[in-house]
């Protein structure tokens, strides 16, 4: 009968019943960052129902905390979040196994993706080989690498809330953005010449 | 001094940039664009947005209570004017007086959040030695989970079976907790611990404790 325990119970000692409430602030934080955050679950790695988890665990993330993520910061902490489950996740191995074929299909198959054509199956289907086509790239570089990439050129997130949510140098998110670009670049140059 | 990074990746060499890599500029750009038109599946969002309300709908019964005040309070002075808030405010202030007295006189001895749900039991007892049993668990974000259970015997003699008793917190009163892990019998010298358990049945025999109360 572990299932339904009281909402004090997740708090500290000490701490407000009422800061886990999930007040119109966090309904709105967590509904407006929802894409962002599971989307970047899947570039991280996560894969099958891995990043629905992830989602709902940063949500509740959210409402524990929300008393401490400053106004304007909210994305940001919401996706310096994500990236620490994801990884918390893959240490401990839970993390699904790549599917080998997913990766060999996106290698072969041509990318032709045009942003304003109207769904379609075929549509889809690009979509998909595109997006694992990322994901092989992504997993071409180290971790620290691919999350600094993910949440600063795929999320748009600065260096320096980067660096604030991690708890890391500015200089070091830089320098692991830098790295992950040249293997990005290097990783799409290799596939454009193998289309070749 | 930190170089500042360029957003998005090689925009500067855009122009610089030949055919061949110009190409390669696009095909990352289309897989970054791809990424950013990802969505989160609608199954997703709506067990992330059903998980928020029924978050809120756990809210402790005081913000319920106080919540409920503010819409009545709202509501009164809408229809009758500053007369018959008035009289609402004097009757609340007396209740609220008297709630506070309660509060101080349980606050000492009582754990647990009372105040989450209205109980609809109350029953006293000895507990039953090396009768707890007890599970944690815990995630990487440190949310711990705990469950206990233990055994009461009623004081009343009518009642032979003794009953189970859950609870839902990761914290016990020490005396509860070095008493129900001894083993074969009571602390040597030390009379039977007695508490009093307010929660709701779970089924015959069973409750689900919201606080419990060491008596004297």
């Amino acid at each position: 009968m572990v299932t339904d325990f009281p909402t004090v119970e997740l708090l500290g000692a000490g701490a407000d019943a009422t800061a886990f409430e999930a007040d119109d602030r966090v309904r709105e934080m967590v509904v407006r960052n929802l894409d962002a955050v599971w989307r970047t679950a899947c570039r991280l790695g996560l894969r099958g129902a891995d990043p629905d988890d992830l989602a709902q665990e940063v949500a509740l993330v959210v409402m524990k905390r929300k008393a401490a993520i400053e106004p304007g910061k909210e994305r940001a902490f919401m996706l310096a979040t994500a990236a620490r489950i994801a990884a918390n996740w893959r240490r401990s191995g839970r993390r699904r196994s790549r599917q080998g074929a997913e990766l060999a299909l996106a290698l072969a198959g041509g990318l032709e993706a045009d942003a304003a054509a109207p769904p379609s199956p075929e549509r889809e289907l690009v979509r998909a080989r595109g997006l694992a086509l990322l994901d092989a790239a992504l997993k071409e570089m180290t971790e620290s690498q691919r999350v600094a990439f993910v949440l600063f050129e795929l999320e748009e997130l600065s260096a320096k809330e980067i660096a604030e949510q991690l708890g890391v140098p500015e200089a070091a998110v830089v320098s692991r953005v830098r790295r992950a670009r040249e293997e990005f670049q290097r990783f799409c140059k290799h596939y454009q010449r193998g289309l070749r | 001094m930190t170089e500042p990074l360029e957003q998005p990746p090689g925009a500067a060499r855009r122009e610089r940039a030949g055919d061949e890599e110009l190409s390669e500029l696009q095909l990352a750009q289309t897989l970054i664009a791809l990424h950013r038109e990802q969505q989160a599946p609608r199954a997703v969002r709506e067990q992330v947005e059903s998980r928020l309300q029924g978050e809120g709908l756990q809210r402790s019964g005081r913000a319920a209570w106080a919540r409920r005040l503010d819409a009545l309070m709202a509501q009164i002075a809408g229809w009758s004017g500053a007369g018959v808030v008035a009289v609402v405010a004097l009757l609340l202030l007396t209740w609220q007086h008297q709630q506070a007295g309660e509060a101080r006189e349980s606050r000492a001895t009582e754990l647990g959040p009372s105040a989450l749900a209205e109980p609809d039991a109350i029953v006293s007892g000895v507990v039953v030695p090396g009768s707890l049993q007890w599970r944690m668990s815990g995630d990487e974000i440190g949310m711990g989970r705990c469950e206990a259970s233990f055994l009461l015997r009623h004081g009343d003699a009518a009642h032979d079976e003794p009953m189970h008793v859950s609870w839902t917190r990761c914290d016990l009163p020490d005396e509860l907790s070095e008493e129900l892990r001894r083993p074969f019998s009571p602390v040597r010298g030390a009379p039977p611990l007695s508490l009093e358990a307010r929660g709701r049945w779970a089924r015959e025999n069973e409750l689900d404790a919201l606080s419990l109360r060491l008596l004297p």
